[in-house]
C-alpha cells in the first residue's frame, strides 16, 4: 500500500501519464537522498519518504518487580500458583529427577483497567533459602540458587511433556491477552518441567514476561512475577 | 559476502510481529528479546518469504520507493545483517 502511493507520487511533474526524462528523474533522486540524509519529511506524502531502514532493540524493558505483585506502567498482574505437583521419576527420595507440574493464573489489576497482551515468557525455579538476605525480592538475583530456567515454548502441555511453560493458553502464541477489566482473571496456564537435583522444597517460581498494553500511548515492558510454592 | 548473493531471505515463523504506529514490532518469542522495524525496514521483513534474493529485495525496494538500486543494496545488506544477528531470520 505503502509502495503505491510511492508510486504516484514518485513522477516529477506529479503524474503517472508521462514517462518522466532522464535529467529530471536524477534531479529527483537527489532530492530524495537529500531528504533521507535530513530525515525530514514533507507535507502530506510522509508515508512515501525513504528512510534508512532499521532495526533496534526496544531498549525498553526494565524488570520492576513487587513480590507477589507486580507493578509497571499501564499493566499491573498478579501472579498467583494454583497448583503444583511433584513426582520422583527416577532417584531417591532426596536426590533424582522430578516432574514439576501445575498451574497457575494471571489477574489484571492493571491501574486503568486496560488490556496487556503477553509475547514471551521465562519460568525460573529457585531454592529459596538459596537467595541471600536482602535479595529475595521477587524478580532479583535470579541466578542465586537456581535450579533450572525454562523458556516459554508451546500452548501444549501436559505431565507427559517436558520443560514447558504454557502461557498461551489456546490462542496461538503471542497473542494471549490478559483482557481488560480490573479483575478479570486469565488462566489457568500450565507449566511443565523436569528437575534433576536434590528435593527442594519450597520452590520460587518467578515468570518473567514481555508485555505489550494494547494501548498504542504505552510502550512494551518487561515484568517479573513470582510466588512461592511447595510440593 | 559472495553467498548472501545467492540467499533468499526467510523471516522465522516464530518471530511474532504487530504494527504499532508506523513502526513494525518484532519479538522472538524464544528470548523476550523485541525490536522494532521503521516502515522501510517493515516493507523490507515483509519481503523476506524466502522468494527473493538480495538483490531481488533491493530492486523492489529501489523501485518502490525510487531511490538507486546501490543505495537499495547497500541498505538492504545491511538489514539482513541485523536481522541474521537478531536471530530473526531462518538459515537459508
Amino acid at each position: 500500500m505503502i509502495g503505491e502511493q510511492l508510486s504516484q507520487t514518485d513522477a516529477p511533474d506529479g503524474t503517472t501519464t508521462t514517462p518522466p526524462k532522464p535529467v529530471r528523474r536524477k534531479a529527483t533522486r537527489t532530492k530524495r537522498r537529500e531528504l533521507v540524509k535530513a530525515g525530514v519529511v514533507i507535507g502530506g506524502v510522509a508515508a512515501a519518504t525513504y528512510v534508512t531502514p532499521t532495526l533496534k532493540g526496544l531498549g525498553v524493558p526494565v524488570a520492576l518487580a513487587v513480590s507477589g505483585i507486580t507493578l509497571s506502567k499501564a499493566c499491573t498482574i498478579a501472579l498467583s500458583i494454583t497448583s503444583i505437583n511433584c513426582s520422583l521419576v527416577s532417584g531417591t527420595s532426596r536426590s533424582g529427577t522430578f516432574k514439576v507440574s501445575g498451574q497457575f493464573t494471571i489477574t489484571n489489576a492493571s491501574s486503568d483497567c486496560g488490556a496487556c497482551e503477553i509475547l514471551s515468557v521465562n519460568m525460573y525455579l529457585q531454592n529459596p533459602a538459596l537467595i541471600p538476605t536482602g535479595s529475595k525480592g521477587c524478580g532479583q538475583d535470579l541466578t542465586d540458587g537456581l535450579l533450572s530456567s525454562y523458556a516459554g515454548q508451546t500452548d501444549a502441555c501436559n505431565t507427559s511433556d517436558s520443560n514447558q511453560v504454557s502461557v498461551y493458553g489456546s490462542g496461538r502464541p503471542g497473542t494471549q491477552m490478559i483482557s481488560a477489566g480490573c479483575t478479570s482473571a486469565q488462566g489457568p496456564y500450565n507449566y511443565c518441567i523436569t528437575y534433576s537435583g536434590a528435593e527442594i522444597s519450597p520452590v520460587r517460581f518467578t515468570l518473567e514476561m514481555t508485555v505489550y498494553p494494547t494501548n498504542a500511548q504505552q510502550t512494551g515492558f518487561q515484568f517479573k512475577a513470582c510466588d512461592t510454592a511447595s510440593c | 559476502m559472495v553467498k548472501s548473493k545467492t540467499m533468499r531471505p526467510i523471516r522465522r515463523a516464530d518471530a511474532i510481529s504487530f504494527p504499532l504506529d508506523d513502526e513494525l514490532v518484532l519479538t522472538d518469542a524464544q528470548s523476550g528479546q523485541t525490536y522494532t522495524l521503521n516502515a522501510t525496514g517493515a516493507r523490507i521483513w515483509s519481503l523476506c518469504d524466502g522468494t527473493r534474493t538480495e538483490a531481488a529485495l533491493a530492486r523492489a525496494i529501489a523501485v518502490t520507493y525510487g531511490i538507486e538500486y546501490d543505495l537499495a543494496r547497500s541498505d538492504v545488506s545491511n538489514l539482513l545483517t541485523s536481522l541474521r544477528e537478531a536471530g530473526l531470520l531462518v538459515a537459508e
